[in-house]
């Protein structure tokens, strides 16, 4: 089970000190975390240079020189990072004119699904999972943003979705839920559930893009 | 010459005059969603005014002292500047009055601000977290506005932006995920 990373999940789990669960999730399941040397530039490279996101990069370094995660690359990722870029952002025209909703982060992580062979891609922000699962939903919500219209292209959508794999999407949410049915939370004994329905408000609070909705129902769930 | 912006800047100038902060908030969103429309840095440059304008405008402890008075007046007269350049169609020099605009909003930050981190660093937020709600990525939000991610996606998480971007039920998802664990 291969899983690529985008920076805004990982960005997730450590401040809210879970980035442990994947390595958790790699000792008891058998599931590689990969990044791209973007994403690993994005969470280590460029925090390191300022002190007040020093620690989160450096606890994010630390799952990487304990092998929980790795970083993948290869000589076709630039050229698929440019022709994935370049489909998504012709997927959205306003007033008939592209609206670029996608960064080249994003779209590398989404090239390397294919690269790597990854079965599902863990991203917490939610332009890059809405334009994988659902861009008709992205376009209803913003529409009412703009003056002229939004128009969603959906032969653009379908040359999109033909460059990535079929691809499950996750989110840091549930890398813990699926971390927590298999003890990530027992240390916390008797408080196991607690302490996982608690995290998860925590993910939502560190960016994870959660309803209210979504979180109620993970409040739902028993880990038992 | 862009007539938007010269319109923008113009109403950006009226509205430091008489005090409108909701006017200058609504030209700071204004700005930000134009800058991701047409990937514009220039336009970022003006929304991280306005809503810095709107900040300090708020802060009673800011607000008529004498450099405060003196800023405000430094404003008027850059923001002139930038209009008069844009008119010419110069936008290097409209640029130029931007870059002096926002080095005197640093240093008014700096020398009467109560906080660690600039108002032009919460600007970029401000900014950034509107082009968000317009359909940005995190990343290309993050990018244009030159916001830092980490804290962009923090703010983010205390909105209500992420209400409505809920798609499969969470059960089926991790039920979807919980397979290809097996």
């Amino acid at each position: 089970m291969k899983i690529v990373c985008d920076s805004s999940s990982l960005i997730s789990l450590a401040d809210t000190c879970n980035i442990d669960a994947l390595a958790f999730l790699k000792q008891k399941a058998g599931a590689e975390f990969v990044i791209t040397p973007g994403v690993r530039e994005e969470i280590i490279g460029a925090p390191m240079k300022i002190k007040a996101l020093e620690y989160s990069a450096i606890r994010i370094r630390k799952a990487l020189e304990e092998s929980a995660i790795a970083v993948a690359d290869a000589p076709n990722l630039a050229a698929k990072t440019s022709e994935i870029l370049g489909a998504a952002n012709r997927l959205y025209l306003v007033g008939g004119k592209p609206l670029p909703v996608l960064h080249e982060g994003e779209a590398q992580s989404l090239a390397l699904l294919s690269i790597a062979r990854a079965n599902a891609l863990l991203v917490d922000e939610k332009t890059t999972r809405l334009i994988v699962e659902d861009p008709a939903k992205l376009k209803e919500m913003i529409e009412g943003e703009y003056v002229e219209k939004l128009a969603l292209d959906l032969e653009a959508h379908k040359k999109f979705l033909a460059l990535i794999p079929p691809t499950a999407i996750m989110r840091s949410a549930e890398v813990l839920a699926l971390a927590a049915h298999r003890g990530y939370f027992k240390t916390f004994g008797k408080h196991e559930e607690e302490a996982f329905h608690a995290s998860v408000y925590a993910l939502r609070a560190a960016g994870c893009s959660l309803a209210q909705d979504e979180l109620e129902q993970y409040g739902e769930i028993s880990i038992e | 010459m862009d007539e938007f912006l010269v319109k923008k800047v113009s109403e950006l100038r009226d509205a430091k005059d008489s005090a409108n902060i909701a006017k200058i908030k609504d030209l700071g969103s204004d700005f930000a969603e134009e800058a991701f429309m047409r990937q514009d840095p220039l336009f970022v440059d003006f929304s991280i005014i306005a809503y810095s304008l709107a900040k300090f405008l708020e802060k009673p402890y800011i607000v008529g002292t004498p450099k405060w008075i003196d800023f405000r007046e430094d404003l008027g007269d850059e923001l002139d500047e930038a209009v008069a350049a844009l008119k010419k169609g110069d936008r290097q020099e409209c640029a130029a009055a931007v870059a002096r605009i926002h080095h005197r909003i640093l240093d008014l930050s700096a020398t009467m601000g109560r906080f660690v981190s600039s108002v032009i660093d919460k600007a970029r937020i401000k900014a950034a977290t509107q082009m968000y709600a317009h359909g940005a990525s995190l990343g290309a939000a993050a990018k244009l506005s030159g916001a830092n991610k980490k804290e962009l996606s923090k703010y983010i998480g205390m909105t209500r932006i992420p209400e409505k971007y809920a798609t499969i039920p969470v059960k089926n998802r991790l039920a979807e995920i919980e397979k290809l664990f097996k």
